[in-house]
């Protein structure tokens, strides 16, 4: 009943924000600008970031505020746990929903299938497409249809403590049998040997796909055809899962897996993360020493996962072409600074466009960035499956990683379910 | 003339109160009351948010009778309300007895830290708790360390997380059950304490046949609440677990929030809360039941 009635404010809150496009527009503008704008277009855009991201992106619109007279940008901070979960859904059963929102993997195959997202298609020209990297436009489209422009690429890699290392006599591990034997020598009764993520998310199987394909496992195979129940599966779940069971990775944590911080306070020896903490690995802890290298292989061949959020119109919004001129503006146009600006200044990613990359090369060989660069190449799209499949996966993972059950039962019942999802 | 007066001023007072009463109603309507009744009405469709609602019938019911996973999380729900409910009660009334016979100011400061945590916000309540049951760095291990225990994983162990859980719901909820035991108690005359003491009555007698008899309002009240509260436990686990580790904790509600948000099924998903709604209108009509029947016998 609590809940429910929770759920209800949260509707009644979002009546309240101002409404979106033209209605009512006069009122709404004025009240925001102090203009005389009757024809002014009202764009509302969401975000969730902190820090010197949020300042960027107030700054950005800002700018483009004042630079347009008949469309204003009504840009809004909301907490990101909630706004894939309970914000945007509830927004859109309201019609409130903004019209300008992010979308990463995990949300965007969800979203996109259910007709939330607009076409962005036409807004694309033909030397954005090109200069986009050929797997990130890949993984917005659907049906031949571009859902969402790409900002940013963020790969993993394994960040360890150098002198902790060094006290041990170890090499940072290359392969998973270095790997699994440095974790083991690190892990003491205070330190963990390796950080790897714990709870049922999006974020646990965002570190899982690249050991899955690093076995040669896969959820599907270039047919559609679920291969989930195979022996690679099996043996990427049975190395991921000794970590846990053999206590060298935890099982429930203080601060998010992501947070460099395990690393930093000498909680944990080695973590996986990504290039989202370099800038706080270099900030927050500068006497601390931590490195960084690929991820570890079966046969020293790593592969990495590139994901990173995209921007998505709404395709309910009656404002589409405003929304799009801002966000292309943004990220998508020919004057490439503020693409650049994002991904090496306010935060550190991968701009998803060569141009960026190329007028931002000497960023990219900066200290713990270089690594990250040097196995770029090897970055795999984050996948994004129905909402059915990741549920499946994510509780094959936990039942190996704590529920006791074989890989060989967890391969199984992930490939059944699958199937019967698929052929609903 | 004096007549008609009288009841014109009734009527004006009567009018007055309703005038009172009429926010807190208005209130309970919007906010309690129709997003029940909309919840009962979506559980007959298939609802995406987006997209029109599907009339099904009653296929959101079958679905949940066959969905193993919601069972089980029931079976978790009803583990926690088994060990919650009984410990809470025998907790919070054992100490409001105690702290009862406290004459001093001692009292009234023991009382205040009893209900410290309540004021606490859950999330709050539940990081703070998860620095306890940190298994590396945490202050339990370190107690643990030195009493010659071995290193316990706490919330990270599929057998100890629910445990661990319903010892943080303890310590936020047991000054505030106490404090009501507190004032049933007070309410009691002294009189009826002495003159039992006078027959030759123990403390454990005047407890048994003088006081807890007295109370019992105050315990049907609490039990009920308690038992209606622990079926909605839901930001202690999405804090600390999120339903792990392999769902140990995943209890209904937070079933039913992720099938709701999560896989964007919200006809499903209220479906699921109607149940989990009647379930309990059930319960706590059996309880108020049992309670009253036993209180007709006494009389």
């Amino acid at each position: 009943m609590k809940k429910i009635t929770a759920l209800f404010m949260v509707l009644v809150l979002m009546m309240a924000l101002s409404a979106c496009g033209n209605k009512g527009t006069k009122e709404d503008s004025s009240e925001q600008t102090g203009t005389d704008s009757s024809d002014t277009t009202v764009v509302k855009f969401w975000s969730f970031h902190a820090g010197g991201e949020a300042e960027f992106l107030e700054n950005v619109v800002k700018e483009y505020n004042a630079a347009h007279d008949d469309v204003q940008i009504e840009h809004t901070v909301v907490n990101q746990s909630d706004y894939t979960t309970t914000l945007i859904p509830t927004a859109y059963a309201n019609g409130e929903a903004p019209d300008i929102l992010y979308v990463e993997p995990a949300t965007f195959t969800k979203y996109a299938e259910k007709g939330m997202l607009a076409d962005l298609s036409p807004y694309y020209t033909d030397e954005l497409k090109a200069d986009i990297l050929p797997s990130a436009l890949e993984a917005v489209t659907m049906d031949n249809k571009i859902y969402a422009l790409p900002i940013e690429m963020e790969t993993l890699g394994l960040f360890y403590n150098v002198d902790m290392l060094k006290d041990a006599g170890i090499n940072p591990p290359a392969t998973w049998d270095e790997l699994y034997d440095a974790a083991k020598k690190l892990t003491t009764d205070d330190v963990y040997g390796l950080v790897l993520p714990v709870e049922e998310t999006a974020y646990t199987l965002f570190n899982w796909w690249p050991f899955m394909w690093m076995a040669g496992a896969d959820v599907f195979d270039d047919d559609g055809n679920c291969i989930v129940e195979s022996k690679e599966m099996i043996k990427a779940l049975d190395y991921w899962g000794r970590f846990y069971q053999e206590g060298l990775s935890p099982a429930s944590l203080q601060i998010g897996p992501w947070d460099i911080g395990n690393v930093g306070t000498k909680a944990a020896a080695m973590q996986v993360s990504g290039t989202y903490v370099i800038n706080a690995a270099e900030n927050d802890y500068p006497a601390v020493n931590i490195g960084v290298v690929p991820l570890p292989s079966p046969d020293n061949n790593p592969i990495t996962v590139a994901g990173g959020q995209k921007l998505a119109i709404n395709a309910q919004s009656e404002c589409k072409d405003e929304a799009a001129d801002f966000i292309f503006s943004l990220y998508g146009s020919t004057d490439i600074k503020k693409a650049g600006v994002w991904t090496t200044e306010a935060k550190f990613a991968y701009p998803a466009r060569q141009s960026v990359i190329d007028s931002k090369s000497d960023v990219f060989e900066k200290g713990l960035r270089s690594t990250f660069t040097d196995f770029y190449s090897t970055a795999v799209p984050e996948p994004s499956y129905k909402a059915e499949v990741t549920d499946a996966i994510g509780k094959m993972l936990q039942d190996v990683m704590f529920g006791g059950v074989s890989s060989e039962d967890a391969v199984k019942e992930a490939q059944k379910t699958i199937e019967s999802t698929m052929n609903q | 003339m004096k007549k008609s007066n009288i009841s014109k001023r009734r009527r004006k007072e009567h009018l007055i109160a309703y005038a009172f009463i009429l926010p807190d109603f208005l209130g309970l309507f919007i906010f309690v009351i129709i997003p029940i009744i909309y919840a009962f009405y979506i559980s007959f469709f298939k609802w995406d948010f987006i997209n029109e609602k599907i009339f099904v019938g009653a296929a959101n019911y079958i679905r949940m009778w066959k969905d193993m996973n919601w069972w089980n999380a029931m079976l978790r729900t009803l583990k926690l309300t088994v060990l919650y409910v009984p410990l809470l009660f025998c907790l919070s009334l054992f100490f409001a007895a105690l702290i009862s016979t406290i004459r001093s100011k001692a009292g009234s400061f023991i009382k205040t830290s009893f209900l410290m945590p309540f004021a606490i916000t859950s999330v709050i309540a539940s990081t703070l708790w998860m620095f306890l049951y940190n298994e590396k760095r945490g202050y339990l291990n370190a107690a643990f360390k030195a009493l010659g225990l071995s290193n316990q994983k706490f919330l990270g162990s599929g057998k100890q997380a629910l445990v661990c859980i319903i010892v943080v719901l303890l310590w936020i909820n047991l000054g505030y059950n106490m404090i009501l035991f507190l004032s049933a108690i007070k309410d009691i005359p002294e009189s009826y304490r002495e003159a039992a003491i006078l027959d030759g009555a123990g403390r454990w007698q005047v407890f048994r046949y003088i006081t807890f008899p007295l109370i019992r309002q105050t315990s049907i009240f609490i039990l009920v609440t308690t038992t209606i509260a622990s079926f909605q436990v839901l930001d202690l686990i999405m804090v600390m677990t999120k339903g792990g580790p392999a769902k140990a904790t995943e209890v209904g509600a937070l079933y039913i929030y992720d099938r709701s948000f999560n896989m964007m099924e919200m006809g499903y998903g209220s479906a699921l809360s109607v149940f989990l709604f009647f379930s309990l209108l059930v319960f706590s009509f059996v309880q108020m039941r049992l309670t009253s029947e036993e209180q007709g016998e006494g009389v």
